[in-house]
């Protein structure tokens, strides 16, 4: 990536607009543009973080101070070796395991443990390269936490003067000229108690971190940051990624001076140009140069190759029963639909058939009685009338 | 300086200190994931999506309940600005009526080209401030 494509970042006033170098304007250095790996941020980080561990064990005699002998079988006791002697309670009670009441623990912890990680010289630089470049984003920043509303600009780049001050209250003037006390302030407020018996153990409290302070050369700044809350101060040469990443988590707030500022370029190399400081070091590639997924899919190069999208307007249908839908049946077989109206022509034939059937026997039985029982009107009426 | 949206919402999606995760409760139709939501500035729903992200993208829509109205906060479009917190933000206030309000917000989402697709949900966001500053008045 070419110098002159990179964003050129402007060193702030800190209240002396004619501080050496104010309103200069810095072309990005090339490590702040690196690829942004949190994954080998975090890989890096957390072996990192072990390395200043103390070595905490058990007393290698601990629990073994016996004579203690198991009794073997035939006694109806277990089989665990018990303290030898009498005379006192503490005989025949068992010893040495783990699960005994003063025994010694399941694998004591030795002080031969690895308590120290070693990581790879290049993985070491890739982590802090990517991890400076997040430094750079004010979205991450943020997203780490850091209150950066009232900053002029990111990366915060500051007068190599303050390099010389040794007053605290200088420092905190120089900050608040920034837009960077704020977040001490937040720093600050954040100081608690700590959860948990380490308030037992040395660490009393716990509390956020407030801004990086990086610079060239110590001439008074550390002792004038060091005691604000949060504050903290590195020296340009030796990068701690335990202090840009701290959690693992990418974007800590960095306030740079002019003079720590130029020399990225020199410590970390130029991506074409190899590191002075670091033998035969270069920067990484990224994977891709273009990280822009959205542009890219929408540029004219890639749209034009593009056919049309297949749209399918298919719905499925619901299944309908031919056997009880006539429509569903005439798709499946056109001759149907005759064949439903023969066969109401043939029902509506064989119920006039009927009916008529029914009529004729009708009127024949009714003929039929009516001369069976002809004479018989006659006869009832004269039994009746007959006194 | 600028960097793609797509490469700072894989990492800000899931370490940030504004995400809020829950665990899952009711029904939610998330199937094991509870609600990922959001204190982050400038995202309008306060819902983790990229769609609604104030932190990865590049144009953002928020409204912020001010006296008597609302404040509508976007991001500045000029690429200068990107890497300047303080300067980032074009905010207006609003106190006018709903529909003016309204018509103002859909003018700078959607007529603007800015971030139509928030549209809607500024529109919504609008109508629920609305609502509780008349409920606030009332109870006065």
């Amino acid at each position: 990536m070419p110098a002159a494509a990179r964003p050129q970042i402007s060193v702030r006033s800190v209240g002396d607009d004619k501080a050496d170098g104010v309103g200069a304007q810095i072309a990005l250095p090339r490590v702040l543009v690196s690829a942004i790996r949190s994954d080998i941020v975090h890989f890096v980080h957390s072996n990192m973080a072990k390395n200043s561990r103390q070595a905490y064990a058990v007393n290698e005699m601990a629990g073994m101070q016996h004579s203690a002998h198991s009794w073997g079988t035939g006694r109806a006791v277990s089989r665990i070796p018990r303290i030898s002697g009498s005379g006192t309670g503490r005989a025949a009670q068992g010893a040495f395991g783990n699960m005994c009441r003063q025994g010694r623990m399941f694998g004591p912890t030795k002080t031969f443990r690895k308590w120290h990680r070693k990581i790879n010289q290049n993985q070491r630089r890739y982590a802090v390269a990517s991890a400076l470049a997040a430094t750079a984003l004010p979205a991450l920043v943020q997203a780490r936490g850091h209150k950066i509303d009232e900053v002029p600009e990111v990366p915060l780049v500051v007068p190599s003067s303050v390099e010389s001050i040794s007053t605290t209250k200088a420092a905190i003037g120089v900050l608040q000229a920034v837009g960077a006390y704020q977040d001490v302030e937040k720093a600050a407020s954040s100081k608690k108690l700590r959860a948990g018996k380490g308030k037992m153990r040395n660490r009393r409290y716990t509390q956020r971190r407030g801004p990086l302070v990086v610079y060239n050369e110590d001439n008074g700044v550390v002792g004038a940051f060091r005691n604000l809350p949060g504050v903290e101060l590195c020296q340009v040469d030796r990068l701690n990624l335990l202090q840009l990443a701290p959690g693992g988590h990418l974007g800590r707030f960095v306030v740079w001076t002019k003079a720590a500022f130029d020399r990225l370029d020199e410590i970390w190399g130029t991506g074409r140009g190899v590191s002075k400081t670091k033998k035969n070091y270069k920067l990484p590639a990224p994977m891709m140069s273009n990280s822009d997924i959205t542009r890219i899919i929408n540029s004219d190069e890639v749209q034009s190759k593009l056919r049309a999208p297949v749209k399918s307007h298919f719905r499925a249908r619901r299944k309908k029963n031919p056997l009880r839908n006539l429509g569903a049946m005439v798709r499946l077989n056109p001759y149907a639909l005759s064949m439903r109206r023969a066969a109401l022509l043939a029902a509506d034939r064989r119920s006039k058939n009927k009916e008529s059937k029914i009529e004729a026997a009708r009127k024949a039985r009714t003929a039929a009685l009516k001369k069976k029982h002809a004479g018989q009107k006659k006869k009832n009426y004269a039994r009746i009338s007959r006194d | 300086m600028s960097v793609s949206p797509d490469l700072l919402w894989p990492i800000v999606r899931d370490t940030s200190c504004f995400l809020q995760k829950r665990k899952q409760s009711g029904r939610s139709q998330m199937g094991k994931a509870g609600a990922r939501m959001t204190t982050e500035p400038n995202n309008l729903t306060g819902i983790n999506s990229f769609k609604y992200s104030g932190l990865a993208n590049a144009k953002t829509v928020d409204l912020i309940p001010a006296e008597g109205g609302v404040t509508l906060v976007t991001k500045s479009r000029k690429s200068d600005r990107v890497s300047k917190p303080k300067k980032m933000m074009n905010k207006v206030t609003l106190s006018k009526d709903f529909r003016r309000v309204a018509k103002i917000i859909v003018k700078e989402t959607t007529e603007n080209f800015y971030r139509a697709d928030l549209n809607k949900a500024a529109l919504a966001k609008w109508s629920l401030i609305y609502k509780s500053q008349k409920r606030a008045k009332k109870d006065e």
